[in-house]
């Protein structure tokens, strides 16, 4: 394997892990150990939480750079744990550069959960919360039917449709808290507040939001404002969505 | 007295039920589904008791982190695994998403003095989750390896 191949292995690594909801400093430690282990020389790079800068000094004097925009996506923490492994047996020396490839490759293609498993852990999730943050076992209940509903849109009907991150969050909303409106006309004995706040829950950016404060504390200004702002975004589409459908039910 | 044991074993469960669904929906790896819901359950547990005793939002909040970063710490240790994927999913019952969408809704409604209450208290509570996984580093700081 060539430098160069050497240089955007690594740089494949660090942007999988970023990709994936990798924290910052995890990234970068890393793709550092990645580097020393295949044999760059003077390796330095700069991760921010939607891009990653890198260079290297080739043999014959040049220096190698690369820089990139990665959009910041849904957390899977499985594919972390894979490269994790992976890097460690690098630094190790139990695995070739060529293996690696191929590794990471299979990493990236992995599927970890059946469809049908996904869409009964989104009913669950969102019953348990509905319940936990004060809601009664019957608007759980109701929250478990809002969670099938979301997730088999968001798993079966989103992907089809090209749309932005903001579009997908406000009709997500809109979605639940329209299902929501007509159950609560239905039973009364379901409260809304309840009902709205289980089934969007798996929309909510709580992580992110907690993960800018980490970034902050971690004298990371750039990134940890920008995934903080990300988190308002969300929570302002989700907000929209709800808004409006609960203004027009106001009015029926 | 037996409701109040009902409450806790009902909290338990659900937390419980909540972050291995969580865990699920993020790609955990299946072998750290369970350490995962435990962690969850151990953190969200110990901020419910808390909140009973009447102590606010912040102080229940940080030692909740701290329960969960702790307890991560203690499982990636045993299974090898990093603490991220323990300590995400068993957060999400903890952090103020429900408060933020509240916030958020306030302000899109024109209720604008709820709304900043909202949006102090999405920041008092992200910020004591913060400083509750900082004092848990501090327990977890590794004993030096020997270098070979």
């Amino acid at each position: 394997m060539d430098e160069r191949e050497r240089f955007d292995l690594v740089y494949d690594i660090g942007e999988s892990l970023l990709k994936n909801g990798a924290e910052i400093k995890r990234v970068e430690l890393t793709i550092r150990h990645v580097a020393v282990s295949l044999k760059l020389k003077d390796f330095d790079s700069f991760v921010l939480i939607n891009g990653i800068f890198m260079t290297a000094y080739c043999d014959n004097g040049m220096v190698q750079a690369r820089v990139r925009v990665i959009p910041i996506s849904p957390i899977s923490l499985g594919r972390i744990e894979g490269i994790n492994t992976l890097s460690r047996q690098m630094s190790e020396g139990t695995v070739t550069a060529e293996e690696a490839m191929a590794r990471l490759e299979e990493i990236k293609k992995q599927g970890f959960t059946s469809t049908r498993l996904k869409i009964v852990a989104y009913a669950l999730g969102s019953a348990s919360f509905c319940y936990i943050f004060g809601g009664t076992i019957w608007d759980s209940l109701g929250a478990l039917i809002l969670g099938i509903i979301l997730s088999i849109y968001s798993i079966f009907i989103l992907p089809r449709v090209n749309m932005s991150k903001i579009v997908i969050n406000v009709t997500s909303s809109m979605l639940v808290s329209i299902l929501a409106c007509i159950a609560v006309k239905l039973f009364p004995v379901l409260r809304l507040n309840s009902l709205i706040i289980g089934g969007i829950i798996s929309l909510v950016p709580g992580v992110p939001l907690v993960n800018g404060i980490r970034y902050l504390f971690n004298e990371d200004y750039s990134s940890g404002w920008g995934q903080m702002i990300d988190a308002v975004v969300t929570s302002l589409c989700i907000s929209v969505g709800v808004g409006i459908v609960l203004q027009l039910f106001n009015m029926l | 007295m037996i409701t109040l044991f009902g409450k806790i074993i009902l909290q338990l469960v659900f937390s419980y039920i909540a972050t291995v669904a969580f865990g699920i929906c993020t790609n955990v790896p299946h072998r750290a589904l369970n350490a995962c819901g435990l962690t969850g359950a151990a953190g969200w547990f110990v901020y419910w008791l808390l909140v009973q005793l009447d102590l606010g939002h912040m102080l229940p909040n940080l030692v909740g982190a701290f329960v969960i970063a702790s307890v991560s710490l203690f499982f990636a240790r045993m299974k090898k695994i990093p603490v991220i994927i323990f300590n995400i999913p068993s957060l999400v019952p903890l952090v103020p998403g429900g408060v933020a969408y509240r916030c958020v809704r306030a302000f899109v409604l024109g209720n604008y003095t709820q709304g900043i209450g909202f949006a102090i208290q999405v920041m008092m509570i992200s910020g004591a989750i913060a400083v509750g996984f900082m004092l848990a580093q501090f327990v977890g700081l590794r004993r030096p390896v020997k270098s070979d």
